[in-house]
């Protein structure tokens, strides 16, 4: 069973009943301030052009998201076009950026507590910064992650978690294809 | 490329709650600063000592391992402060300020940074040094002995060396009243239980210690001396006398709470606590020390990475039985 959300049903209305071709978004720009300003853009526009009409100003070392603050991806350059998925494009200031840090884990358990799919975090982040991609599989569960993000969320040293645990299963997978592709 | 402005690229997620390792710190000091006072006020001047002291000393420690580590420095996390502060609170007021360098010596290196600095050290960096002392220099902990000189106007004997030495018959001097409102002689910041119970529940509410372990450790204390006194009321102590005498307070809020010792599952944590309440109530009874908190956290922190291998099974898992 699919779910569809309102903007697909939308589209596929233009394209089958009007018979044109959906070009067309629908994005919600989250300003510095946390303001909400909706947005119909043409897919393929460039950020710039977006944030030019919106009087939004950027400098050097910003972040801009496309997608939520919890599972959005972050963009290097204005000159990125908006894409059939871009539900939202949020706007960070530089001073609002918690930077990430490389501090050990004190083992005070939040990450544990905030995991919806009960993995225990505290053990996992411990082999991922060692880069023990297969044991962290096997004896800590890595692959039932759910990516929710919450572990980065709440982790007290601002410990990239979330990021070790993608960038986990990215390795694993590409270990596990090597293998298999040795096998043939 | 004509326009250079680059952003920042990272990982998911973009916000945080906002926690972070120093303010749980400060709110730790916050929350023992009722007890060290009532502390400072009952011995004057030597307590402050001992507790600037022992902060500062921590404090140096943990600089010069930095340095001599050329590790970054992390005094300001504040976790070397809270070491010193609780050592200080389980001193007598008459420590020379050789022990209590000595004592953040034993803590912040031989506890904490030779096993990579916070969050890596296996035992509570404060207990190790307490213990030690109390191995290396009995005299110093011998209540009786350093507080010879102080007068509270309440009878001075430690209520549980009078419990060891003299048996139940000399409980009446020690009305429950009166131990928990700190009158009765012992260490610096453990002896005032309400201001202990105050900053504990300051602390659980606030989330930055697990009330598993703390609750779980005076019901584990409450229940074995309940059973010893129920078994033989005439040898043993009342449950509250043990609740609130010692370092039962201290050790249930600020020292068996040190993250990197204890359990983070709901399970382990119960087990972590009640172990730890059942070795302290065993010690004092039938063992050689008058006070058991020490090593009976100590050994629970030793057994913590057994008790955290219970836990629940992750999302999408199936128990596999080898």
């Amino acid at each position: 069973m699919g779910v569809l959300n309102v903007e697909a049903v939308l589209a596929l209305k233009t394209a089958f009943v009007d018979r044109r071709p959906p070009v067309e978004k629908v994005v919600s720009v989250i300003h510095k301030d946390a303001r909400v300003s909706l947005v119909r853009a043409r897919i393929g526009t460039p950020v710039e052009d977006i944030l030019t009409d919106l009087d939004i100003s950027t400098d050097q070392g910003d972040r801009i998201v496309f997608g939520g603050p919890m599972t959005g991806h972050s963009v290097y350059s204005e000159k990125m076009p908006v894409m059939h998925t871009t539900d939202a494009i949020f706007i960070q200031d530089k001073h609002q950026i918690v930077a990430a840090s490389d501090s050990p884990c004190v083992n005070c358990g939040e990450c544990v507590r905030a995991c919806p799919a009960r993995l225990p975090v505290n053990m996992l982040v411990r082999l991922l910064e060692n880069r023990l991609y297969e044991e962290a599989a096997q004896r800590y569960d890595l692959l039932s992650c759910v990516e929710c993000g919450l572990c980065s969320y709440v982790c007290m040293l601002h410990i990239p978690v979330f990021h070790y645990i993608m960038l986990g299963k990215h390795e694993l997978a590409l270990q596990r294809a090597a293998e298999e592709s040795d096998g043939e | 490329m004509e326009n250079k402005k680059l952003f920042i690229g990272s990982y998911a997620p973009y916000w945080h709650n906002g926690s972070g390792l120093c303010a749980k710190s400060y709110h730790t000091m916050l929350a023992a600063l009722p007890a060290v006072i009532m502390g400072i006020y009952q011995y004057g001047a030597p307590a402050l000592g001992v507790v600037a002291f022992a902060v500062s000393f921590a404090i140096g420690w943990e600089l010069l391992m930095n340095l001599v580590m050329k590790r970054p420095i992390s005094i300001g996390d504040g976790n070397a402060a809270v070491i010193g502060l609780l050592f200080a609170m389980l001193l007598p007021a008459s420590t020379p300020w050789w022990v209590v360098l000595v004592g953040t010596f034993i803590a912040i290196v031989i506890g904490k940074q030779i096993f990579g600095g916070v969050g890596g050290n296996p035992l509570n960096p404060s207990l190790v040094a307490i213990a030690m002392i109390m191995l290396s220099w009995e005299a110093m902990l011998d209540f009786n002995e350093a507080l010879v000189h102080y007068d509270l106007g309440v009878t001075m004997v430690y209520p549980l060396s009078a419990l060891k030495y003299f048996g139940t018959d000399v409980l009446y001097n020690y009305p429950l009243g009166d131990l928990l409102m700190g009158q009765e002689p012992g260490a610096i910041g453990s002896t005032f239980g309400l201001g202990l119970i105050i900053g504990g529940v300051y602390l659980m509410l606030r989330g930055f210690i697990r009330w598993e372990i703390s609750l779980s450790f005076l019901t584990g204390v409450f229940m074995t001396a309940l059973l010893f006194y129920v078994a033989d009321s005439a040898a043993y102590a009342p449950p509250l006398f043990h609740l609130l005498t010692g370092y039962t307070l201290i050790g249930a809020f600020f020292l068996a709470t040190e993250d990197s010792s204890s359990p983070v599952n709901f399970l382990p944590m119960l087990i972590y606590g009640a172990c730890a309440g059942f070795l302290t109530v065993l010690i004092r009874n039938i063992g050689a020390f008058v006070d058991g908190v020490v090593f009976a956290i100590l050994m629970v922190n030793v057994a913590n990475p057994l008790f955290d291998k219970i836990r629940p099974r992750a999302l999408g898992k199936r128990h596999e039985d080898a």
